[in-house]
């Protein structure tokens, strides 16, 4: 096992110059980087080409109404250039949703990536049923959200909802859950953390299960502590799940609309409105595709900004502790 | 991890009982049965009659006073107007093709991310995860217009005159090869993990690059291949959007959709919908995806340690 | 990545190309005659499948399915022998002679329909788009790509189709035809510019319900209908006290959707007021809706907290039929629905105010419509004559849960004796009944302006007429 350790170890440390931007030997580089490319243009060009025309088509054509004044599907098409735009940064409809999306969405994302990694530390002891743990907690990931806001609707109700029910018997009042923007959110957030805890448990479990053990034992040797291991071993290995996990829940969080539209519709008085409600609103609602289309692009630019930021930063600090790590490692068995 | 492993079951038995242990129980089980409730809370519903659940005041457990087997029995038989058998075989194949081609889509990519080195790669992948950032909301009526418009098929001339293939099975079809990004992503990161030295050692031995992605990468993979599964077939069998929106025949639907209709018809317009079947409906759907996650979830706690990385 | 950047360029060309074809061929199709459009495409080029099928000389027209008439999808005959077995199986009586009850409503109702279209070598093919949200999401993409039924159906987008010129307008015979002998509550909401674009078989309006059990414990006579806002005020408030939370007055339902415009909207009409102007542009802040938002108000007091206001219509009712609410204003079925829930009802014309006059708006109406597109024209305004022929109509006075539309038989002294109720609905369906307008731009934005507002004076003590001289204004910019 030790020896074996040491192995993977070089090997990372052989790696790290290929793996990084920053590589030294240049022309090995870019003789790799030939026979590379080849074998990449053949594994992509086909998948590719085909995304491009299923994905890549549908989405510039949504891009690019956003030039346009178009509302009402028997309305020819105008162009206007930059107006969708410039309106959404005026009217509070607009920015305001987009900035609702973004703290809902920040919030959802943290809160379910903490619990779903809280979750998935408990369940990657060797405890006596763990499969059946994993499975309930996934059970609401499985469930459809037309039928399970329905659900979440029918507990929630004011007059006859089962938790205003218990309230009462308690002796409490009843609370008019839908016109308080504070519940409302709650309720949305909720909703979507029951949803998300078990899938991003499952990950991060599949993240912890392929954490080198041998790098656990060294540790052992090393007289690492259970603190140690977590701050040393563990978190640094789950680095590439994480970066995945945190970005595409964020993509998703950031794009939650179905339980506001089933739960709170947006209100009370439009409120808890996110924008890709909105955007819903004004495809489906108002036949104005050329907002629509607009707020898409910002919508994804923005988050897009946000995701190459975090990549980068992610991946830049990745290469930095692993190979610190390694430093200091190799010298020791040195 | 390895010597509980290989260490003996009474030793385990032993373990449970730790206080640490005992907590993760009471946590976990205690968690999840919150997470469950609304599950639970459907479950007992459906033993309703729609007269009792619309006249009645439920408690935190709603329990019949006389309860039926009606709704659970139309989900079972469905209705003359839903074929349930017929959607769920649609279904399946529908998920079962979607999974092989996002699995080996992801596979494949994942690996020419994460291993090969050639320019404008990262642009090119984060191109790829941009595509992810827009609302779906936004393509659903382009792509309906570009199968609408799909050259030569379903009537069409270069662009017009049909139905394109809208309401054909090319609907189900036709995404099947494009690229499956997210599982790409996720593949790509897990590879970058493994030591380069594996790939190296295979080369050593004349391996081509195939053989290295299904031979050497593909059985270290086999949690984040699971993974990729359980979410791709559960997407692909609950979408209900993709057969609603650019089918219409009956021969088409699958069982989402099949039960929307029930829904919708059960909430005719104007009348009390019938909440009991619907929520026995909507259950149904839920089930043979459970099904197939309890089936999955097991190889993704297989974890490396037994999968032959340590030799 | 060059070969991509140009990829992409064409891919944009392209793109505007299509999209500027899209909505020109769109609006040259709306002013060509209707004539020349069916001409041009009798040819049923795009037809999948069931095509090859059909017998020449049999046009077959494909036909959305509602809900209340619904049998299951595919060509009609298939589906009676299913839906047959299927009423056997539950031993329900499949005879039906006219003039008595009816047990098989949506059979009979599709049988009559095949029957009357076969004479005239018409086959009908249904097929299901759901209804609401996902109905209208499948209709926009349907419009746009051109690839839409015969007839298609819907309740509260489809005046709004009409005005965007999707919709082919009933022949001149017909509409004068309709409009003689057809009660306006079927096809009011769909006239724009003086032509008819639409018609539902058996459309409801609302009525003032109550549960006269409720009514009697607050000390008031249960059998003695109310007719002014005023006794309407009165009473929900003298039943609220006695119900002592266990029960309150109700009146009705007034959440910031259609569900809830649809309803008071019949208040609304009473008063003089209403939510547009001819052109589609606001008409929040007359004096009129000022004074029905103040009776909504006062019937809010009425309520358990949030239960008017409540997003899920569903909510409402529940309460309706949990004897937690004694006065409702809703549709018609709450007859039929009251003898399974067990509740002795109440019916009577919505109460008047001061200076009001009998008005209402249609509600839980499938508005049946023949889009522009639409490959088969004729054959498709076949079917919607046969929606209102007298057997038809017939079925639906047999049926008492709605209304026939058909006057001969609504006006029936026969009808009267039969269905007292329902011809209390009836007559409401015959004076002053509207739709909900439709605003000249960004209809669902202004919409829920108005909805708030409504809300907002509603649960808040803010000055009624400020706040809706609030929303006009805001409106006003998104409706231009």
């Amino acid at each position: 096992m030790i020896s074996n350790d040491g192995k993977t170890v070089d090997a990372e440390m052989q790696r790290l110059p290929i793996a990084g931007n920053l590589g030294k030997s240049r022309w090995k580089r870019s003789k790799i980087g030939r026979k590379d490319g080849l074998i990449a243009a053949i594994i992509l060009t086909p998948m590719i080409l085909w995304w491009l025309v299923l994905s890549g088509f549908p989405t510039l054509f949504g891009f690019v109404l956003g030039f346009f004044e178009w509302i009402g599907i028997s309305d020819s098409p105008k162009f206007v250039w930059f107006d969708n735009y410039v309106r959404f940064f005026q009217d509070p409809l607009y920015y305001q949703a987009l900035w609702r999306s973004m703290w809902m969405g920040g919030l959802v994302t943290s809160i379910t990536l903490v619990a779903g990694f809280g979750a998935s530390l408990l369940m990657n002891l060797p405890l006596f049923g763990k499969g059946v743990y994993r499975s309930i907690w996934y059970i609401p990931a499985v469930t459809s959200t037309v039928a399970t806001t329905q659900i979440f609707n029918i507990l929630l109700d004011t007059n006859n909802g089962v938790i205003n029910n218990v309230l009462v018997s308690l002796g409490k009042e009843p609370i008019v859950w839908q016109y308080s923007v504070f519940w409302g959110v709650f309720w949305i957030v909720v909703y979507s953390v029951w949803k998300g805890v078990g899938g991003a448990a499952l990950i991060w479990l599949a993240g912890l299960q392929s954490v080198d053990t041998a790098l656990y034992e060294a540790a052992d040797i090393d007289g690492a502590g259970r603190w140690g291991k977590l701050m040393n071993v563990t978190l640094p290995g789950l680095k590439p799940i994480a970066t995945y996990i945190v970005i595409t829940s964020l993509i998703g969080a950031i794009q939650i609309y179905e339980q506001v539209l089933f739960m709170t519709n947006g209100g009370p008085y439009g409120q808890t409105e996110v924008l890709v409600f909105r955007i819903y609103r004004d495809a489906f609602w108002d036949f104005n595709l050329g907002m629509a289309g607009a707020s898409s692009l910002i919508m994804a630019v923005i988050v897009f900004t946000a995701t190459v930021f975090y990549y980068r930063w992610s991946t830049e600090s990745d290469r930095r502790t692993t190979s610190n790590r390694n430093r200091r490692r190799g010298g020791k068995r040195a | 991890m390895s010597q509980t492993i290989k260490s003996d079951f009474s030793k385990r038995i032993a373990e449970q009982f730790k206080p640490k242990y005992l907590l993760a129980h009471l946590v976990l089980l205690g968690v999840g049965l919150v997470l469950l409730y609304p599950l639970i809370f459907m479950v007992l519903a459906g033993f309703f009659t729609k007269t009792e659940f619309m006249t009645t005041v439920l408690g935190l457990l709603p329990i019949p006073k006389a309860p039926t087997w009606d709704n659970y029995l139309t989900l079972f038989n469905g209705s003359a107007d839903a074929a349930i058998r017929k959607y769920f075989l649609n279904s399946t194949l529908r998920t079962v093709y979607a999974t092989f081609w996002a699995l080996l889509t992801a596979l494949l990519a994942g690996y020419v991310f994460a291993r090969l080195q050639f320019r404008g790669k990262n642009t090119l992948f984060l191109a790829l995860l941009g595509t992810q950032m827009i609302p779906a909301t936004i393509a659903l009526i382009p792509t309906y217009l570009q199968f609408a418009r799909w050259p030569f098929a379903g009537g069409n001339d270069i662009f017009t005159g049909g139905t394109g293939i809208l309401d054909t099975w090319w609907v189900y079809l036709i995404g099947g090869p494009s690229i499956n990004i997210m599982g790409a992503f996720l593949v790509k990161q897990s590879i970058e993990k493994l030591p380069y030295e594996l790939d190296e050692a295979a080369k050593m031995d004349g391996a081509g690059t195939l053989r290295i992605i299904f031979r050497i990468l593909l059985p270290l993979q086999m949690p984040i291949m699971a993974f990729i599964s359980i979410t791709t077939a559960l997407a692909t069998w609950n979408d209900f959007i993709t057969p609603f929106f650019y089918t219409s025949s009956d021969s088409l639907q699958t069982l989402p959709a099949a039960i929307t209709r029930l829904s919708s018809a059960a909430a005719s317009p104007g009348a009390v919908p019938n909440w009991p079947l619907i929520i026995t409906l909507s259950l149904g759907t839920t089930l043979p995806a459970l099904l197939l996650f309890f089936f999955f979830q097991k190889y993704i706690v297989q974890g490396l340690a037994n999968t032959g990385i340590k030799g | 990545m060059k070969n991509r950047k140009i990829t992409a360029l064409v891919g944009t060309v392209m793109l505007v190309s299509a999209l500027s074809a899209c909505g020109g061929g769109g609006s040259a199709k709306v002013g060509a005659p209707p004539g020349a459009a069916t001409g041009g495409e009798t040819k049923p080029a795009g037809e999948t499948g069931s095509k090859a099928e059909t017998t020449p000389g049999v046009t077959t027209i494909k036909v959305l399915n509602e809900g209340a008439v619904a049998i299951g999808v595919g060509k009609l005959d298939d589906l009676f022998a299913v839906k047959e077995k299927e009423y056997a199986d539950a031993g329900v009586s499949l005879d039906y002679t006219p003039g008595s009850p009816v047990e098989t409503f949506p059979l009979q109702y599709q049988k009559i329909m095949s029957e009357k279209l076969k004479a005239q070598n018409i086959e009908v093919v249904t097929e299901d788009w759901g209804w609401g949200e996902p109905l209208i999401q499948k209709q926009t993409a349907g419009f746009l790509a051109k690839n839409i039924p015969d007839i298609i159906v819907g309740e509260t987008q489809m005046p709004g189709f009409a005005q965007q010129g999707l919709l082919e307008p009933f022949p001149d015979d017909m509409a004068a035809d309709i409009r003689e002998n057809v009660s306006p509550a079927a096809w009011k909401p769909m006239e724009v510019g003086g032509k008819i674009y639409g018609l539902a078989a058996q459309p409801g309006v609302s009525n003032l319900f109550w549960n006269k059990k409720l009514v009697k414990q607050a000390g008031l006579d249960p059998d003695k209908a109310i007719t002014t806002w005023q006794e309407l005020r009165d009473n929900v408030k003298a039943v609220t006290e006695a119900g002592k939370g266990k029960f309150y007055g109700g009146g009705v339902y007034a959440a910031p959707n259609f569900g809830g415009y649809l309803r008071y909207g019949a208040l609304i009409a009473i008063n003089g007021g209403s939510f547009a102007d001819e052109n589609g542009l606001p008409a929040f802040n007359s004096p009129q809706n000022a004074e029905t938002v103040a009776l909504l108000k006062d019937l809010n007091a009425a309520h358990p907290p949030g239960l008017m206001v409540n997003n899920n219509e569903g909510s409402y009712f529940d309460a309706w039929n949990k004897g937690q609410i004694a006065y409702l204003i809703d549709g018609p079925w709450r007859v039929q629905e009251s003898k399974t829930t067990g509740i002795d009802l109440g019916m009577a014309p919505i109460p008047l105010s001061p200076s009001g006059k009998p008005a209402n708006v249609t509600i839980g109406a499938a508005f049946h419509s023949v889009p522009v597109d639409a490959k088969q024209k004729e054959a498709a305004f076949a079917y919607i004559k046969a929606m209102y022929s007298e057997e038809i109509q017939q079925l639906v006075a047999d049926s008492n849960t709605r209304s026939p539309i058909l006057k001969k038989i609504g006006e029936s002294k026969e009808y009267q004796e039969k269905h007292p109720e329902m011809y209390l609905h009836y007559q409401a369906m015959s004076g002053d009944v509207t739709g909900l307008p439709t605003f000249a731009k960004d209809n669902s934005k202004a919409w829920q302006m108005w909805g708030e507002a409504v809300v907002k004076g509603i649960m808040t003590d803010g000055d009624i007429q400020g706040i809706l001289d609030d929303a006009q204004k805001r409106a006003e910019l998104v409706t231009r």
